[in-house]
């Protein structure tokens, strides 16, 4: 099986005459936690529309390959799980619920459920033993029968992270996850994702398939850092002249380099990457810096390796 | 300060004391006006009023007769006789609150349900599908615009004046409403838990059935609750003009008689029912959706 779990092909996207994204071009491997970074308003909310599949690209495509085919993406779908920034939840169900939920519509049909109410019962509740399991993982194991307005917002965004990690997909997709959070909550769910990688660390130990592959959307440059193996650096601030363009043809992919790696026990200390840190300002942020394009991209034409030894 | 919280106890003195403040009103009027004229029914002291509830409970009603030859008959002590009939017919059958409550409830349940259940199919597919609410929508907003009562002619005309009629009215006046505020709650559920539910696996009908109707279905029994009004002056409109039974007939054949004794505890409990029908509502509310009064943190 390739070890390309998403591409993104040459993707550009445009609203009217507002140019967003120029030429993407992206492989993210299976097992990576990959950190998109870039100023406001340089698409990197319109890039992620575009892999969940609300928002197909203007040009080029997006492919997931979860189990060995490949398929562009034109549509939402069960092979990319999505946490947003305001978590999301369905307020009707309680947190248990709202984690079983994508279990109940994935593996049952309304007629089934209708019909075969025995068959149905016993299903749901593994559905719903399988959900309690995923919660205690993510330590919300005396929040099962709480509804989302009953849950402070870290709690809130724990599930909709069990909400979709349950699912098993391909990708997991994080709009701006630490925005809404107080700084303990952000960290906190740092370690979550550290553990994350921390389970692909021991697949690949095992020599298994890693089960987590993650794309996170942020504008917190060392939070991206510290949870991410690799880095993707998106700004409309490029020399776009030496590519022939006579105007700003929107954002694209100007930095692509590893990121240190943590496991969810280390010591948060964002002094130790600072360095990088100040690289990424200097290279993604900076109007006045406009940098060949491929001037930071350490991983352009070999992919990404992903797997940290 | 604006909005500053006050305790239930403090609340329920406010009520009670509204609802004596009011009270005391309508005796200090109606003393008045028996000072003036000792035999005037328009404004019953309560003794009347009394008197009014017990001929609305215990006579019996006598099915062609109107109103001035029942409260005759019951002032003639004919009771015995009916009373007798009414013990062979069972014990509340021909009795005047429970035949026009029977009636009025009845037609209103039908027209409500109807208008209600109508509106939130056609409301729900009009905020899914944008190509339906673009076709329906104006149809909609027109028919949203005309006045029930207004039509009524042509409701008799078409319906004729029977149940079907009164269930038809209400319908009419409801459904539009009703469709289009339900099209409006469906197209303000939140994109992202959309996507989201199709990310995790579900079908249209399944985002519909398990994401969007769920998340409206408090504020549609909002919306029932506030439908009860309106449709309960199309249905009383109606039976005042056409009905043989109901509490809009009984209102018109008793004001006619000037007995207001009778008309205005028909009146406190047709109101009652309004009440109850709510209150009915919300317990369903909070029963199908305990989620939905709950405070966030």
């Amino acid at each position: 099986m390739s070890d390309t779990i998403l591409k993104i092909k040459d993707l550009s996207h445009w609203f009217g005459s507002n140019r967003v994204l120029f030429e993407v071009n992206l492989d993210i491997r299976r097992g990576q936690i990959v950190a998109v970074v870039g100023p406001s308003g340089c698409g990197k909310s319109t890039l992620l529309r575009a892999i969940v599949g609300t928002h197909p690209p203007k040009q080029g495509a997006v492919v997931v390959n979860a189990d060995g085919t490949e398929r562009v993406i034109r549509a939402p779908g069960r092979d990319r799980g999505i946490v947003y920034q305001r978590y999301s939840l369905f307020p009707h169900l309680t947190a248990q619920q709202n984690v079983a939920y994508g279990l109940m519509v994935d593996q049952t049909t309304p007629a089934a459920r209708a019909f075969k109410r025995s068959d149905w019962k016993a299903l749901r509740r593994k559905h719903l033993r399988e959900a309690a399991e995923m919660l205690d993982r993510m330590k919300l194991g005396a929040a099962l029968n709480k509804y989302p307005p009953e849950l402070s917002g870290g709690m809130c965004q724990r599930v909709a992270i069990a909400q979709a990690l349950i699912m098993k997909p391909a990708v997991l997709l994080l709009d701006e996850p630490f925005g809404a959070l107080d700084e303990a909550t952000r960290e906190e769910l740092q370690r979550i994702l550290l553990t994350l990688y921390s389970e692909n660390l021991e697949a690949w130990a095992h020599g298994r398939l890693p089960p987590h592959t993650v794309m996170i959307v942020t504008h917190e440059i060392n939070e991206a850092i510290f949870v991410s193996d690799r880095i993707i650096g998106l700004s409309q601030y490029w020399d776009w002249k030496a590519v022939g363009q006579t105007s700003s043809p929107g954002a694209t992919v100007v930095y692509d380099k590893r990121a240190p790696v943590f496991s969810p026990d280390d010591e948060r200390d964002f002094l130790s990457f600072r360095d990088q840190k100040d690289e990424i300002l200097h290279a993604v942020f900076d109007p006045d810096y406009c940098q060949s394009y491929k001037e930071y991209i350490a991983l352009a034409g070999r992919v990404a390796e992903g797997r940290r030894d | 300060m604006i909005g500053r919280k006050i305790s239930r106890r403090a609340g329920l003195v406010c009520a009670a004391v509204s609802v004596a403040v009011l009270l005391a009103a309508y005796a200090a009027i109606s003393f008045v006006q028996h000072q003036r004229n000792p035999n005037d029914r328009t404004i019953p002291t309560w003794g009347q009023l009394w008197e009014g509830m017990v001929f609305l409970c215990e006579q019996p009603r006598q099915a062609e007769s109107d109103a001035s030859d029942l409260l005759a008959a019951a002032l003639a002590g004919t009771g015995m006789e009916n009373r007798q009939q009414t013990r062979e017919r069972g014990f509340l059958e021909g009795r005047i609150l429970w035949e026009a409550s029977k009636a009025t409830l009845g037609r209103l349940a039908g027209g409500l349900s109807l208008g209600v259940i109508g509106g939130v199919i056609v409301g729900v597919l009009m905020g899914c599908f944008l190509k339906i609410d673009a076709s329906v929508a104006p149809a909609m907003y027109f028919a949203s615009r005309i006045i029930p009562t207004a039509a009524m002619p042509i409701f008799f005309k078409l319906a004729g004046i029977e149940f079907e009629m009164y269930v038809a009215m209400i319908t009419f006046g409801s459904m539009p409403i009703v469709t289009l505020t339900v099209s409006g709650y469906v197209q303000e559920f939140p994109n992202e838990l959309r996507h989201k539910a199709y990310t995790l696996g579900a079908s249209n009908a399944e985002v519909i059935t398990t994401a969007i109707f769920p998340y409206v279905l408090p504020k549609v029994i909002d919306l029932a609750i506030l439908m009860i009004g309106p449709a309960l002056v199309y249905l009383i409109a109606a039976e005042q003009i056409v009905a043989g039974e109901g509490f809009g007939y009984r209102i018109r054949v008793l004001t006619k008689a000037t007995r207001f004794e009778a008309v205005y505890p028909l009146i406190v409990i047709l109101t009652v029912y309004a009440g109850a029908i709510t209150y009915g509502l919300k317990l369903l509310q909070r029963a199908l959706c305990p989620w939905y009064k709950l405070k966030g943190r």
